[in-house]
């Protein structure tokens, strides 16, 4: 119990101790004619910038979260999904069809569909996959950059992706081993969110007020993470030039490591990065323009974060390297054919 | 009628999901979203989120105002068990709390962590259509990617404002006018800005927002040959409400 406890300690410790470190770079203009007033400016509009954008999408997932709470049953969602694991794999990929959402509101879905019984390397790659794999991001990608190798390589490099991870986890891991117990509570007897009642006495009316408490649960829960997750990205870009980065290097195997960090760093979100990752086309190679639009859905600081509220710490470590290796390599191999 | 206290958290709660929905409708109406978001694409998304806020916080407020016998059924029947801390609690109100305290301004030359970038890019179906009297920082820029050679601007009239961007590189009486370039939100914030010859307003302090008229003639500018307006006329203007260019 005293071990806790001091392990309790150490983590505020250390947690206050980068707070006041992030406070104090952003705060030190020495060598510059900045007041630290101007910091604050910039920074508070960064960060609401990224959360205003982001937001109305975390609070759909939210939503689309209540609703399969209250009206999908763990047998429907079964009855669904293939028997074969693989081709189960292969459907959470592209399910995004079906939910349609970007990175900030597919974890609260993913979450709730785990509690439903959602086979986990079904979860894990609809989880990675869902923010590409939608028709918004086909016809934002398409706008960007009409039809053509980026478009192509961006929607296959997605699902070979997401469904390796997601088998890698169908056979190496157990629901115990990977998820938080809060995302974990059914099998556990109980149920997380809300006190379940019997299903014939759910009116219309019932059943969307409790869809909306949980999707007000589930705003504070994912949402934590979220301002987190955008509160670093706006240090990040206030304290970091975008063009220090981009002068580091722009060879076959630097050039798509710059552009993962830049995904990572600038947490866009899914629905519109193709635009940003236009103003690099000529500047950048292709196959690290297609890790950008890859990586960047996946994992972002945003995301990052969001996943440690569902996942064990090893696995968001996991969740976070798996698919930064993968885009990585096919991002040079691309690189390496396009330049034959 | 014996109206259900409200616990301290559960008002907390309730107070942020109303105030966010509060704040994004006045950010929306009082036309600053623009400092932040792409608004010309992207405001409806503002006005969902604004709904949405707003339906989560008479969800939760509901159980409250009824008498006390049916909230207790009410909040019992679908009574969270999850954390709400007051860490957490702090945490979600800070978008608030930021957005209130802070007045809401865009981003300006104070804001840039390097310089401000001369290419942008272009697509192979790219025109540009729009009168030159007429065209911003952006559509020039464009203008001249295009183009590989860059004299073929020489003597082309040009007017078009920015901020003022000064570096102690740049030749005597040369600057830069400059604008950030949003296609989502301040995220991706892309600093370009165009270089002006106008020894004239030397007096200018830099970030001073400025209607520049003159005529393009290549020269050297960061060891590139770049049309550099040769500037005729220059006017101090206020910064406009919508400040950034939308790609």
């Amino acid at each position: 119990m005293q071990h806790m406890t001091i392990r309790k300690s150490l983590i505020w410790l250390g947690g206050l101790m980068i707070l006041a470190f992030l406070l104090y770079t952003l705060l030190d203009v020495s060598g510059t004619d900045l007041t630290p007033q101007d910091r604050i400016n910039t920074f508070s509009t960064r960060f609401l910038g990224i959360f205003i954008e982001a937001v109305p999408f975390l609070l759909l997932g939210s939503l689309v979260s209540g609703l399969i709470e209250v009206y999908v049953s763990k047998d429907d969602l079964l009855k669904l999904l293939p028997k074969n694991p693989i081709l189960a794999t292969a459907g959470g990929a592209v399910m995004g069809f079906a939910f349609p959402v970007c990175e900030c509101g597919v974890v609260p879905v993913t979450r709730r569909l785990f509690t439903k019984g959602l086979p986990m390397s079904v979860g894990i790659a609809f989880l990675l996959a869902a923010p590409v794999m939608n028709p918004i991001v086909f016809v934002s990608t398409f706008i960007a950059f009409g039809w053509g190798e980026i478009i192509v390589l961006r929607f296959v490099m997605t699902i070979v992706v997401a469904v390796s991870v997601g088998l890698i986890f169908a056979y190496l891991a157990r629901p115990h081993e990977t998820l938080l117990p809060v995302s974990f509570a059914p099998v556990r007897g109980g149920n997380w969110g809300i006190q379940p009642l019997p299903p014939q006495k759910m009116t219309l009316i019932g059943g969307l007020y409790r869809a909306g408490r949980i999707a007000s649960d589930e705003f504070f829960e994912m949402g934590r993470f979220l301002i987190i997750g955008s509160l670093l990205a706006a240090w990040m870009q206030t304290r970091i030039s975008q063009q220090s980065l981009l002068d580091i290097g722009s060879g076959a195997f630097v050039s798509v490591l710059v552009m993962q960090g830049l995904a990572f760093l600038l947490s866009l979100c899914s629905t519109v990065d193709s635009f940003v990752a236009l103003s690099f086309l000529n500047t950048f190679s292709t196959g690290s323009l297609v890790a950008f639009l890859t990586f960047g859905p996946m994992v972002d600081i945003k995301s990052a974060m969001m996943f440690a509220g569902v996942f064990k710490k090893k696995v968001v470590v996991y969740l976070i390297v798996l698919p930064f290796l993968m885009t990585l390599l096919i991002g040079i191999w691309v690189n390496i054919w396009m330049m034959r | 009628m014996n109206i259900t206290k409200i616990p301290a958290k559960d008002a907390i709660k309730i107070m942020i999901l109303f105030g966010m929905s509060g704040y994004l409708a006045y950010t929306i109406l009082s036309e600053n979203l623009g400092n932040y978001i792409n608004n010309s694409r992207f405001v409806w998304l503002t006005w969902v989120a604004v709904g949405l806020f707003f339906v989560l916080g008479v969800v939760n407020v509901l159980p409250f105002l009824r008498p006390k016998a049916d909230a207790t059924v009410l909040l019992i029947e679908t009574s969270s068990i999850m954390p709400k801390s007051w860490i957490v609690m702090f945490i979600c109100a800070l978008p608030l709390l930021l957005g209130v305290l802070i007045p809401s301004q865009p981003l300006d030359v104070k804001s840039l962590t390097g310089t401000l970038s001369t290419t942008v890019s272009v697509s192979n179906t790219t025109v540009i259509t729009r009168d030159p009297l007429k065209r911003n920082i952006l559509d020039w820029l464009r203008a001249f990617s295009l183009e590989a050679d860059k004299t073929a601007f020489d003597g082309t009239q040009a007017q078009f404002s920015g901020f003022i961007y000064r570096n102690p590189e740049f030749p005597d009486g040369v600057f830069m006018v400059g604008r950030f370039v949003v296609a989502c939100c301040t995220a991706d914030a892309d600093p370009i800005g165009l270089p002006v010859y106008a020894p004239q307003a030397d007096d200018l302090a830099e970030g001073q927002w400025v209607e520049v008229r003159g005529t393009f003639l290549a020269g050297e500018f960061r060891r590139a040959i770049t049309p550099i307006l040769q500037v005729e006329m220059i006017e101090p203007i206020e910064q406009p409400k919508n400040s950034y260019l939308y790609p």
